[in-house]
């Protein structure tokens, strides 16, 4: 009705404000240079943007440099077992749907000892946000040779070199059953990473981002090398996929129009040879989710629930 | 769920609470929306027998015995049951009398002039908030109140919001500069009973203004008269100097030589005539210095009003009298004959008064135009500080007794305001009448009656919208004819908010629609109309789309009008003269009250008009009413398409009129376009002949005269699709861009590229005097010669974003500068 409206009470405002420091933790301990320090300020204006209650977020990560991630955050944390982040953040949102889950983890926490469990988190769909901090290299125990170290790094375990061609997750998780949103960015480039994992806290499901990252100290001549060069991303544009200001998006010496709704040409971008795409690769927003399924009894009284296992125990009466 | 919310509650005035407000709305949260209850299906014969009742229900309005329980009407089903809802109420009127509004808009206007395009975000968000806050502080007072303390007090609440750090720290710099814009000092006023006398009496301040606006003008006036008069006197009294008066020099001055040479001023004197007339001019002019600041608005009020109303507080500067309704207009009359031609004397004085100024008073012309100036002659500017006379009464005793009194007031066309208040926010029925009788016959329209005599101001007008009332009086009080003010006003004593849904509801169901006849508008009849303040004014119902959920529970929306039969259910004892019918027997013969009125007599057979309801548990229920009821729907209609009407929508003879002009507008162009495709295709055909010949003749041409060709455009043609080749990818959605270099500054000063900024804290480390974080903790230059011009090209060899830029040296004194340029050049 014209005259009359709903009362302003009934807005739904927030009763608290947070700022940045609000979400800040201890000092990051991550060396001069790291690109993980970029990654925690776009992720900590992303929870200010957003309004994140920091105890409705948690951080769940696994073993790595990375993984400190949840120390410096100050919301809920689980620094948890190596390659075991995905298990723990889906135990988590099984059960507290409200609660806002992201996952921290690294190349050789997700991609080696963990993989096992990414590609079921991958395929359980269930809303969170996954960040793979690719800095090609075990860093935090001194330079290993990590699945997606390009071919012929030479480090502890291969003084000669690799042998081995490197992983692309990106080209894994499209390959996979039941995905629903890959995205890749660069810590070097924050704007486009901010955008980036905002678009994937607003995806119905399970996010999967990864995040090229620089390590000063054991790949120097990784990402290191390519901050300057700016024919090395190409940038993936489109109207469904991360937003991006008109100077960010200048920027890019290689923009490719891409539609996020089309998997194959997907596929063909994950796997350009001289460059490397940033931008969203895919989402499906109807993907099925897991989580929701596990939510389904969670309003089930005490009562009920007695009721329901008292019913399935009688099936067994004599 | 709790058996505490119910309609009932807030039906029964005077049992809203506010502190049950936040519970509700998280109960609201959890239970389930309006919706159809799924019900058994009713055989053939069942419903046959059901709308045998029914018909015979609309017929008589005789049904079973039966309680229906607590209804509301679907569309207010929302805002009943939350007990939410609220216009622009509070009104803010300022001390200087400059643009009052509804404090929402006062806060929302002046958060744009304080910021711009730069709105904070979480003031911005908050504004609703300080509302809120205002209008918590603003419920525990009367009518009106005082502006300061209570903005105070709010923006003292919203300054302890929860927000901390940098943000807090913003945000309450940022309230402050919104505090320091906010107007100081005016008059808050709440939806009240007598809010519309307390707008009348804001409006008798604006004339207080301008009248003593005027008072300064005459005071001016009077002393230069007094002047002239001084300088007369001079001229009259004017001796030649006296040879004794200077013996000292005598010897020295040629006296009449001085004369002679000494400009001859004032050398016609002014005749006796006009000094005395100036000397009478003086007078009148000093009597309305004096009376002007002495007399007060004269308003004269009924018993049944002056009971109501505290008059002493709301007009503490006017001259009250109480009487009954024809005393009162006597009264009035009286008073205004007294008054207009005193003021019109005062008026004429200081016209003449101007005149003598400029030298241009012509006795002959001018002694015989204001012989015969009469008050209604007087320009619209000089009216309008003449203090009108306010009739404030009720409408009932004006539609009754008074009815003569009110039509001699009006067609006499002095400037008496008569404001009508009433409460009856439901028709009430006369016991003497026969219900179906009342039913029939046709409301007394006040505001209808008022425009018959044409040149009455007529205002008729809900107190729900503070902004449209209020600037609805103040035409009304300045309009130089008579007024009539028809205002409906909550009844006293009883829930203010109930009220404010019920007038609104009534403006809504066109029980009382907005109207306002301003004779001021236009020459022209229509033009002098406005019902813009009407919900949908160009429908016969203000038509919403209503949201539900089907007896599956899938999600529906449908459109709900808003019809006087919504209106009189809104009233309890009302609610018991509907029949529910359960869905089952829900036919196409049911048909929403709306659609019903608009069919023709012979599709009427059978049919039972009904409105959507909802009980207590949100089940959406139809009522079926009785004849009667769809009888004075049918009577609210007519008035108000006669309303529309006037106001120029839906006119008869201008639809009649489009009609016509549109057939025979059709017709023409169809012929036209006709005509022109005829044309078009001999002339495809002509052209077709001649331009393949012209074509054999260009390829001769060309092929004759090959070298002279213009080489440029065949290689850019072969550029273009190598360009093409490049990009040699499996679909053409990839495009590559050409290289676009990044704006590099004049590199005359250090710069940052902010947006590339890792946060990796290097630079704000070692160089926290030149660089620091902003408030997304990127970094920016926060001052580049508070070091030296090595320590930036130091920070830029540094970062491992590359976004420093170090840019020329600002100090020629600096040791070692040519290899630190050297090496700043790849950053530049």
């Amino acid at each position: 009705m014209i005259g009359i409206k709903a009362d302003l009470i009934d807005l739904d405002l927030p009763e608290v404000y947070y700022s940045i420091q609000d979400y800040e933790s201890s000092t990051a301990r991550w060396c001069p240079g790291c690109g993980d320090h970029a990654i925690l300020t776009a992720v900590q204006k992303l929870c200010r943007e957003e309004q994140l209650p920091p105890e409705k977020t948690v951080f769940v990560s696994g073993i790595g440099c990375s993984s400190r991630f949840p120390h410096y955050m100050k919301t809920y944390g689980f620094h948890g077992l190596h390659g075991r982040a995905f298990p723990v953040a889906e135990g988590v949102k099984f059960r507290r749907p409200d609660l806002d889950v992201f996952v921290i983890t690294g190349d050789g926490d997700c991609c080696s000892i963990g993989a096992g469990h990414w590609v079921h988190a991958l395929r359980y769909n269930m809303k969170m946000v996954a960040l793979l901090f690719d800095n090609s290299i075990y860093g935090l125990t001194k330079k290993q040779t990590s699945p997606t170290s390009p071919l012929g790094t030479s480090s502890n375990t291969h003084p000669r070199g690799s042998v081995l061609p490197p992983m692309n997750p990106i080209q894994t998780t499209l390959g996979f059953t039941n995905v629903s949103f890959v995205a890749q960015t660069a810590d070097w480039q924050p704007a486009h990473m901010y955008e980036t994992i905002k678009k994937a806290h607003q995806h119905p499901g399970f996010a999967f981002v990864r995040i090229l990252q620089r390590c000063p100290i054991w790949m120097k001549d990784g990402f290191c090398a390519d901050v300057g060069n700016r024919d090395m991303l190409a940038l993936l544009d489109h109207e469904d996929g991360i937003e991006v200001t008109d100077e960010v998006r200048n920027s890019f010496p290689t923009i490719i129009k891409h539609d996020p709704a089309d998997i194959n040409n997907a596929r063909f971008y994950a796997e350009l040879e001289d460059q490397v795409a940033i931008g969203l690769f895919y989402q499906d927003k109807n993907a099925p989710r897991y989580d929701l399924y596990g939510t389904s009894n969670l309003d089930m009284t005490n009562d009920e629930r007695l009721a329901g296992l008292n019913a399935h125990l009688d099936r067994f009466a004599i | 769920m709790s058996k505490e919310i119910s309609f009932s509650e807030f039906l029964k005035e005077g049992t809203f609470r506010e502190d049950k407000v936040a519970r509700r709305l998280e109960e609201r949260k959890i239970k389930r929306p309006i919706h159809l209850e799924a019900e058994d299906v009713a055989s053939e014969k069942e419903i046959k027998d059901f709308w045998k009742v029914l018909r015979q229900f609309y017929r008589t309005g005789e049904k079973p015995e039966m309680h229906n329980g607590v209804l509301v009407p679907a569309l207010l089903a929302p805002y009943l049951e939350s007990g939410i809802w609220d216009t622009d109420y509070p009104f803010y009127c300022p001390a200087n009398g400059e643009s009052p509004n509804s404090l929402e808009k006062v806060l929302q206007n002046t958060f744009n002039l304080t910021f711009g395009e730069k709105a904070p975000k979480i003031l911005g968000q908050n504004l609703p908030r300080l509302l809120s806050y205002f209008r918590e502080v603003a419920s525990l007072q009367k009518g009106s109140y005082d502006f300061d303390p209570i903005r105070d007090a709010a923006i003292a609440k919203l300054g302890q919001l929860d927000v901390h750090h940098e943000e807090g720290e913003r945000f309450r710099k940022d309230l402050a500069d919104f505090n320091a814009r906010l107007p100081i000092g005016g008059k808050l006023y709440n939806f009240h009973h007598s809010a519309p006398l307390y707008f009348i009496g804001e409006h008798l301040q604006d004339k207080k203004r301008l009248r003593s606006a005027f008072v300064s003008a005459v005071q001016k006036q009077i002393s230069k008269l007094e002047e002239r008069l001084f300088q007369e006197t001079e001229k009259a009294g004017r001796k030649l100097v006296k040879k004794e008066d200077l013996d000292f020099a005598n010897e020295f001055l040629v006296l009449d030589k001085i004369e002679e040479l000494s400009p001859k001023k004032g050398s016609e004197l002014m005749s006796e005539s006009r000094i005395n007339r100036i000397k009478t001019l003086i007078d009148l002019l000093r009597s309305v210095e004096f009376d002007w600041n002495v007399e007060k608005p004269y308003l004269v009020t009924t018993q049944d009003r002056a009971e109501i109303h505290e008059l002493k507080e709301i007009f503490p500067n006017a001259t009250l009298e109480e009487t009954d309704l024809k005393n009162a207009f006597e009264l009035a009359r009286k008073e205004f004959d007294r008054n207009i031609n005193k003021f019109t004397t005062q008026i004429i004085a200081h016209r003449k008064a101007a005149l003598e100024l400029d030298d241009q008073y012509v006795v002959d012309v001018h002694d015989d135009y204001f012989n015969h100036l009469k008050w209604f002659k007087l320009s619209q500017d000089e009216l309008n500080l003449f203090h009108p006379i306010v009739l404030i009464t009720s409408s009932t005793a004006l539609l009754g007794d008074g009815l003569s009194c009110l039509s001699d007031c009006l067609s006499s066309n002095k400037l008496i305001k008569v404001v009508a208040l009433t409460d009856r926010t439901a028709s009430q029925a006369d016991p003497d009448v026969h219900w179906e009788e009342a039913s029939r016959s046709f409301r007394k329209e006040l505001a209808a009656l008022s425009i018959s005599h044409r040149s009455a101001h007529t205002l008729q007008c809900g107190s729900d919208q503070s902004k449209l009332l209020f600037d609805g009086i103040g035409a009304s009080m300045r309009a130089n004819t008579p007024s009539v003010m028809q205002i409906l006003v909550p009844a006293i004593g009883s829930d203010t908010r109930i009220n404010l849904l019920k007038i609104n509801a009534a403006v809504e169901s066109r029980y009382f629609p907005y109207l306002s006849y301003d004779i001021e508008k236009g020459e022209q009849w229509g033009s002098r109309f406005d019902i813009s303040g009407n919900p949908q004014p160009d429908k016969n119902w203000p038509t919403y789309s209503f949201k539900y959920e089907d007896v599956d529970g899938a999600p529906r929306e449908m459109q709900v009008s808003f019809t006087y039969a919504d209106y009189k259910a809104l009233t309890r004892e009302k609610i018991d003269e509907l029949f529910i019918v359960p869905e089952a027997y829900a036919t196409e013969h049911l048909i929403p009250v709306n659609e019903f009125l608009e069919l023709r007599d012979d599709e009427l057979s059978g049919k039972v008009p009904f409105i959507w309801l909802v009980d207590e548990q949100r089940r959406l229920k139809r009522g079926a009413m009785p004849y009667m009821w769809a009888v004075s729907c049918q009577e609210r209609l007519d008035y108000w398409n006669f309303i529309q009407e006037l106001g120029g929508l839906n006119s008869y003879h201008v639809n009649e009129a489009l009609y016509k002009a549109k057939t025979t507008w059709d017709a023409e162009k169809e012929r036209e376009i006709d005509a022109l495709k005829a044309s078009f295709e001999r002339e495809i055909a002509v052209a077709r002949e001649s331009a393949a010949g012209e074509a054999m003749e260009r390829l001769a041409d060309v092929l004759l005269n090959l070298d002279d060709l213009p080489l440029q455009s065949s290689s850019k043609v072969v550029a273009k699709t190598s360009a093409v080749i490049s990009t040699s990818e499996p679909d053409t959605e990839q495009e590559k861009v050409e290289e676009k270099t990044v704006p590099k500054a004049a590199s005359s000063e250090a710069w940052l590229e902010t947006f590339r900024c890792t946060s990796c804290n290097d630079c704000v480390d070692k160089y926290p005097l030149q660089f620091k974080y902003n408030e997304d903790k990127q970094a920016v230059i926060q001052d580049a010669k508070a070091g030296t011009y090595a320590n930036l090209v130091q920070a830029a060899e540094n970062c491992p974003a590359q976004c420093i830029h170090p840019g020329s040296p600002f100090n020629p004194d600096e040791p070692h500068l040519d290899e630190w340029v050297k090496r700043a050049e790849p950053f530049n």
